[in-house]
């Protein structure tokens, strides 16, 4: 004779379906003769079925656009393209985000006075060598740190300005009639975007741009020092 | 990302046969096992963490990591075992950053002590205590009730997921179930006697 306590086992395995046919027989036997258990399958029973009942609500049917969006969009021919393009989105995103912060397009925390000192600007330039490795890396954990490194700036009071270059081909004028010459791919590695910081040296500036995850990212990072003597605000 | 052909039919690649697409690049694929799977991951997200928008969110996240590590599905597991284990991972990072899981089960407990304090007379206010109640198991014991109840998942397949021995499922399992029950008719009784 079975014993309610593996009875009770066998109740449960009953209802998620891990039940064989002879203890299925077993437990028969035991429920016809025992009024506990037999309360406690009804009881069991009751709460599984009812479960059954807790409705979900329906996902949001731009899903796919969502994914897509998150994606550079459409058929890509090699994982080494692929890391091109991601980590240029990266880029472009950390930096179009980064404009709509500093100019007030979106919230933003109250940025410190700016530091005194000399300007820089950051050139921002696409990886040359594509690094296998970041085939693997997730652009949202990349962007993110984009904003991280611009947001500490601005809070910093350190960032004077961004811009996101956009993504069509190069163009040059070049002779003296201004002729137009490009896409050239010589140019590569290309500059996707640039910051303008404030900085007490260029040794600062240097450390700055060290902490960018751009250079994480196989990207190249031009600084020049703007010449304050010449012009400007 | 297109995931239905010229006739506007549903792409009829089985699944292993997208993700070898998706390795060789072809983010179609993806859009394909997005299109396949996104309902039944979404519910999964969903009954862990009780709220649509994180769940949809939890869903983009996780199709996202679908693509990241596309090459370590070498087809062993079923996709959809190998897809709930990367739901669950996103799920349980999702709980850690937000600490979400202690607060839900703390709000769920609370709303459980309000409602047991009203009268429920429908059946609906019985299953809303029921999802409450649900949702206020400790995560451990949550999910693979969630598995089993709603996706109907052995035990061993389960503890797939969970990485788990299919013993410890069939433990957590049952002492879910019990819990649950053990609210669920304790609230009939207090209303009994109401």
């Amino acid at each position: 004779m079975m014993k309610c306590e593996l009875a009770s086992e066998l109740i449960i395995d009953r209802l998620t379906g891990n039940l064989s046919g002879s203890e299925e027989k077993e437990l028969s036997a035991h429920l016809d003769s025992c009024d506990s258990c037999r309360e406690a399958a009804k009881q069991l029973r009751t709460t599984w079925l009812d479960l059954g009942r807790l409705s979900v609500p329906s996902p949001r049917s731009d899903g796919l656009k969502r994914l897509s969006g998150r994606l550079s969009v459409g058929r890509i021919a090699s994982p080494r393209r692929v890391v091109i393009s991601r980590v240029a989105i990266a880029a472009s995103l950390g930096v179009a985000i980064l404009i709509g912060y500093v100019t007030g397009r979106t919230a933003s925390p109250p940025a410190s006075e700016s530091v005194a000192g000399s300007e820089f600007m950051f050139l921002l330039r696409e990886p040359a060598q594509p690094l296998e490795e970041l085939v693997t890396a997730d652009i949202t954990e990349i962007v993110r740190e984009y904003q991280d490194w611009a947001t500490d700036l601005a809070r910093a009071g350190q960032l004077i300005g961004a811009r996101k270059l956009a993504d069509e081909p190069d163009l040059w004028l070049v002779g003296t009639s201004g002729n137009r010459s490009g896409p050239n791919l010589n140019t590569w590695p290309r500059i996707s975007g640039y910051f303008v910081v404030a900085a007490a040296d260029l040794n600062a500036a240097i450390t700055i741009a060290r902490n960018s995850p751009h250079l994480k990212y196989g990207g190249a990072i031009e600084v020049r020092s703007i010449d304050m003597v010449a012009g400007g605000n | 990302m297109r995931v239905v052909d010229s006739r506007g039919q549903i792409d009829s690649n089985s699944d292993i046969e997208l993700m070898s697409r998706l390795r060789s690049g072809d983010l179609q694929a993806l859009g394909s096992l997005f299109l396949r799977h996104h309902a039944r991951v979404y519910e999964l997200c969903f009954r862990l963490c009780g709220d649509s928008q994180t769940a949809d969110d939890l869903v983009q996240e996780i199709f996202l990591r679908v693509l990241r590590y596309r090459n370590n599905f070498a087809g062993k597991a079923a996709f959809p075992t190998w897809l709930n284990r990367i739901a669950r991972n996103v799920c349980l990072d999702h709980f850690a950053k937000t600490k979400r899981r202690r607060s839900a089960q703390y709000q769920a407990l609370e709303s459980l002590s309000e409602e047991t304090e009203s009268s429920i007379d429908f059946p609906d206010e019985r299953l809303t205590f029921l999802n409450k109640a649900l949702m206020a198991l400790p995560l451990e014991k949550r999910e693979v009730l969630i598995l089993s109840r709603y996706h109907s998942l052995s035990y061993a397949e389960i503890g797939k997921v969970c990485n788990c021995s299919e013993s410890a499922v069939k433990v957590r399992v049952h002492r879910a179930l019990r819990q649950l029950r053990d609210l669920y008719f304790e609230l009939d009784r207090e209303n009994d006697e109401v």
